[in-house]
């Protein structure tokens, strides 16, 4: 695949000209100002969304407390023949057994206890307070992944700085810096090549020209994306080390992922989701509705790792979902809606490993309400904690407006 | 008596007729078809609307297309003993010792003796169903007389949302046409007690399963051994159906609301035995005096039902009662301000704005609570407000404030084009693509109602290229007729092409700029060779050789073809910002 440098310096410029009838302004704006190359090592934040909340202790699981059996009669795992022991204190479930080799190799760290200090049980709350990152504040419409692209600190020459591979752009990445939204590149980039490249600079041409609206920008910036991608050669994509993808909305998320990072089109932010976690009913032990939620995470996150070997310095991986659940479990063999949940965070860089976060007590006294795992880690510290050193920005309040607290050492330095 | 209805202030809004019938058949129909806004403006706009909002039980436009698909009329039983996936209907085959035991459904010859014996019986595919369901809803969103009920139907189920993934298809098409369809124009209590007893939204949200914790009193016979309560049923009910996230509840109420549900169960359907035991256990428990209620698949069971005294919201629900408790959290919420509120906004989002005056809302919202929910009274205020009105120009540069839902943008452009959709597989995967493939949104939120949420570059990127491919005849299964946006008369340049066809697929709105902004395009001088090319598509990737200072060369201009031009031009104009606009 040509890479974009490449691509830039060899005259591929004019040959996508030629192609749609006129050279796309970021791109002319990319070729002079940029100094070659500089998008070639430049860091990668993927996020992924688990939308429903994940239930964190059927995730990693307290190898040794007595409370856990008693509440979770039919969810607790057997600590010795099911779990995957980390360290002595903490078991994963056997579907994330993946995640225990990056435990081991010492690239995967686990947050335990993360949640919003705002404790609300509405997964519609939860989640716009962890995109917006500014907890109780409904009327916030911007996203912190959106504000961490705007602290990138250096001009957006392209359209994929931020990307979200969703049909609709979420919260996490709405505002003020250009974000785009991708369902599927392969349509993308391919998208009806006769009409779409007859019509392209035209059409660009007439969305630039509807002053002021929401429709202007998404139209440019939609346009300008697909004559990239056209060149890019997407639908070509095979992935390297035999990585094999899930062939599930998150596992052709995280593909696409890796073909942006690897087509060097200067992707910074990605944003991907995985739904299907609101598990109140029949959740499921070592097998069930929660067993295959978590495969699918633990075999796409793997899979993206393995197909991305080369650029692994490169990129961090943060998981994220709105809250966690009941402690124990509810009548219908499921969970309802909690506080504190877990969260992973990938790379080489990471401070692996490692179950960062408070102890966990699950003695019903301890627990918030009674019911609840407490929150111990603010989620905007494990944010900040990664956000902040990995793609060098100041994670103050700017990324986080309002918060004074002290980002996660999560990350060496 | 009914009251005259009061005269609806557009003209104040300063919208002429033919514009006030476009902005309503917008806004209250899946867009204008050809020739449509100006025949409701010659008929009145208040009569249209009059019509709109008491349409009778049948439509007979939309019917007629739909007479084939004879599942749409049958019971929640007989679509889920009949409608059978794979897996489970090879299971069934094998049991009757149609199919020998050991072999799995890809393999093509049990394929093909499966298949046999799921047409000796009429058993159907669960797949058939989801394909069929959605023609059924867009033929009716196209063809429906009766528009304002499949935009209401959609409103609603949306509001109620049941994901139909999976078997959960299965309780689809009666939970849209009993649940949903038949209240529209009715009661919101009604509307909401028919969702709460549906097995769609009873198996959705987990209440089926419910029941009262060991140890707890129930209304009839012995505590359940083992078991207790469900709260997602509860906490969506008052978050998303009624009061709203800010509605003023606690956890509190949530769980009390779930322990007043407990009992409110389904009987299973998908397996003989297994409900030739419940029933039995249901018989025997009626036989005994126990106040079981069936209707349908839903039924209470009072051996579930947490029979404790609750506390919602404030009132008290005394012990020793069944499922009065359910239907008494129904009467208060469907009865509660907040609900009045949360309704009013939800309707002014999808008809108004994005984000409503507040003005409004609580006009909308004091009418939902004088009328006790009269849902019908609601809309009429609706359209006789001046804010509706309004928002026929209230966007940016006086365009109108909304922008349509991929599923809108889908049904306005057959309309606008006269395109009949025979078979839904060629709009399915556009629909997937831009984030609402119907029936299926995962979260009890359904689909978001703000366009923050679906318009972004790939989403109109989607929007452009189907515009284009549909004009052109290009999207499987649907074929649309131009020449009836032109009478017949093909015009007779490319600039009267452009003027002719903004005109006919955005009546009531001033052209000038849309036509100003596309002329650049259809007067390109390369533009009618490079539509030429993509159309044959023979020599798709050839590059086109550019001068030193990067200008094309001057090429010999083809002759003017009407017909490529008319798919472009209509295509052009689907794609272009108004047509994204309702």
């Amino acid at each position: 695949m040509t890479s974009r440098r490449a691509f830039l310096s060899s005259g591929g410029l004019a040959l996508l000209a030629a192609g749609v009838g006129g050279v796309p302004s970021f791109l002319t704006r990319a070729a002079s100002a940029t100094p070659s190359g500089s998008f070639r090592r430049r860091k990668v934040l993927v996020t992924v969304f688990q939308r429903g909340a994940m239930d964190g202790l059927a995730a990693v699981q307290p190898l040794s407390d007595p409370m856990l059996a008693r509440l979770r009669p039919t969810l607790a795992l057997d600590a010795r023949r099911q779990l995957v022991d980390l360290d002595g204190r903490f078991g994963l479930h056997p579907s994330l057994r993946p995640f225990g080799d990056y435990f081991r190799e010492g690239t995967l760290g686990i947050v335990h206890g993360v949640g919003s200090p705002v404790a609300t049980r509405s997964h519609f709350d939860a989640q716009d307070f962890m995109e917006t990152g500014r907890p109780g504040d409904k009327r916030a419409d911007s996203g912190w992944l959106n504000r961490a692209t705007g602290l990138l600190g250096h001009e957006p020459s392209t359209p994929f700085q931020a990307v979200a591979l969703t049909p609709a752009l979420p919260l996490s990445l709405r505002g003020e810096a250009p974000a785009l939204a991708i369902a599927n590149l392969e349509d993308f980039g391919v998208m009806a090549p006769g009409a779409m490249a007859a019509t392209g600079e035209s059409l660009e041409a007439l969305y630039a020209q509807t002053a002021g609206d929401l429709l202007s920008s998404a139209g440019r910036e939609g346009l300008e994306a697909a004559n990239v991608l056209d060149q890019a050669r997407l639908d070509q994509y095979r992935p390297e080390n035999g990585a094999d993808y899930p062939r599930s909305e998150l596992g052709e998320s995280l593909r696409q992922i890796a073909q942006l990072i690897k087509a060097d089109v200067g992707l910074q932010v990605a944003f991907a989701e995985a739904g299907g976690w609101d598990t109140h009913a029949r959740q499921g032990a070592a097998d069930g509705s929660f067993a295959r939620r978590a495969a699918d995470l633990a075999q796409s996150v793997a899979a993206f790792w393995t197909d991305l070997e080369r650029y692994q310095d490169d990129v961090v991986v943060l998981t994220m979902t709105e809250f966690g659940r009941t402690v124990a479990e509810n009548g219908t063999g499921g969970t309802d809606h909690g506080r504190a949940s877990a969260m992973f965070v990938l790379g080489n860089a990471v401070r692996g490993g490692e179950v960062h976060g408070a102890p966990l007590v699950l003695d019903p006294d301890a627990l918030e309400d009674g019911r609840d795992l407490p929150v111990t880690t603010d989620f905007r510290a494990l944010f900040a904690g990664v956000a902040g050193p990995h793609l060098g920005i100041a994670t103050g309040d700017g990324l986080f407006p309002g918060w004074a607290g002290r980002p996660l050492d999560v990350l060496r330095s | 008596m009914r009251r005259a209805p009061a005269p609806l202030p557009y003209a104040e809004a300063g919208l002429p007729d033919e514009a006030a019938a476009a902005h309503a058949l917008n806004r209250l129909a899946f867009g204008p078809r050809p020739g449509e806004a100006a025949e409701v403006a010659r008929r009145g706009v208040g009569a249209w609307i009059d019509e709109q909002l008491t349409p009778p039980a049948s439509d007979p436009d939309s019917d007629p297309r739909l007479a084939d698909l004879d599942q749409l009329g049958w019971t929640t039983e007989e679509i889920t003993s009949r409608y059978l996936t794979p897996a489970f209907a090879l299971r069934q085959a094998v049991a009757e010792g149609a199919v020998p035991d050991g072999f799995g459904p890809r393999d093509p010859e049990i394929r093909d003796r499966l298949q046999g014996w799921m047409e000796r019986n009429d058993i159907r595919s669960v797949a058939d169903l989801r394909r069929d369901l959605l023609r059924a809803k867009l033929t009716r969103a196209v063809h429906a007389r009766a528009q304002l009920r499949e935009v209401l139907t959609d409103f609603w189920y949306n509001h109620f949302n049941v994901d139909g993934r999976g078997g959960q298809i299965l309780y689809v098409p009666t939970y849209e046409r009993d649940a949903i369809r038949a209240h529209v124009f009715g009661r919101f209590r009604e509307l909401l007690g028919a969702t709460a007893r549906h097995p769609a939204m009873l198996t959705y949200l987990d209440n089926w399963q419910s029941r009262a914790p060991s140890g707890t009193a129930v209304t009839f016979g012995r505590p359940p051994g083992r078991g207790g309560i469900n709260e997602n049923y509860g906490r969506e009910l008052l978050e998303l159906h009624t009061l709203g996230v800010d509605g003023g509840y606690s956890q509190d109420d949530v769980i009390a609301t779930a322990r007043a549900f407990t009992g409110w169960s389904v009987v299973p359907n998908r397996n003989e035995a297994s409900t030739e035991r419940v029933e039995a256990g249901l018989d025997r428990l009626a036989s005994r005096g126990a106040p079981v209620v069936r209707d349908g698949l839903f039924v209470f069971r009072p051996n579930w039902h947490d029979a404790e005294p609750k506390t919602v919201l404030g009132r008290s629900l005394p012990g020793g009662r069944g499922i009065e408790d359910g239907e008494d959290v129904l009467d208060l919420l469907a009865a509660h301000e907040a609900t009045a509120r949360h309704v009013a906004r939800k309707l002014a989002i999808r008809f108004v704005d994005d984000d409503p005056d507040e003005g409004l809302v609580g006009r909308l919202a004091a009418v939902f609570r004088r009328t006790d929910g009269d849902l019908t009274a609601v809309l009429r205020a609706l359209v006789e407000d001046r804010a509706f009105w309004d928002a026929a120009r209230s966007g940016p540069d006086g365009a109108p404030s909304k922008v349509k839902t991929p599923f809108e943008f889908v049904a306005s452009a057959a309309r606008a084009t006269a395109t009949p959709i025979e078979d839904v597989r060629g709009v399915l995967g556009p629909l997937r693509d831009m984030g609402e493939p119907p029936y299926h949104a995962e979260p009890p939120t359904g689909f978001p109602d703000h366009a923050a949420a679906w318009v972004n570059a790939g989403l109109l990127l989607t929007r452009m290229n189907l515009g284009l491919r549909l004009a052109d005849g290009r999207v499987r299964g649907a074929r649309p007729d131009l020449a009836v946006l032109t009478a017949g008369r093909e015009p007779e340049s490319i600039d009267a092409a452009l003027q002719t066809y903004v005109g006919a697929l955005l009546p009531g709105r001033d052209p000038t700029p849309t036509v100003t902004l596309l002329q650049p395009i259809v007067r390109e001088p390369a533009f009618a060779r490079r539509v030429a090319e993509a159309a044959t598509q023979a020599e798709a990737e050839t590059p086109v050789a550019l001068d030193d200072d990067g200008v094309f060369g001057e090429t010999p201009e083809p002759p003017f073809d009407p017909d490529d031009t008319a798919a472009f031009v209509v295509g052009v104009v689907l794609g272009s910002p108004a047509f994204q606009r309702q």
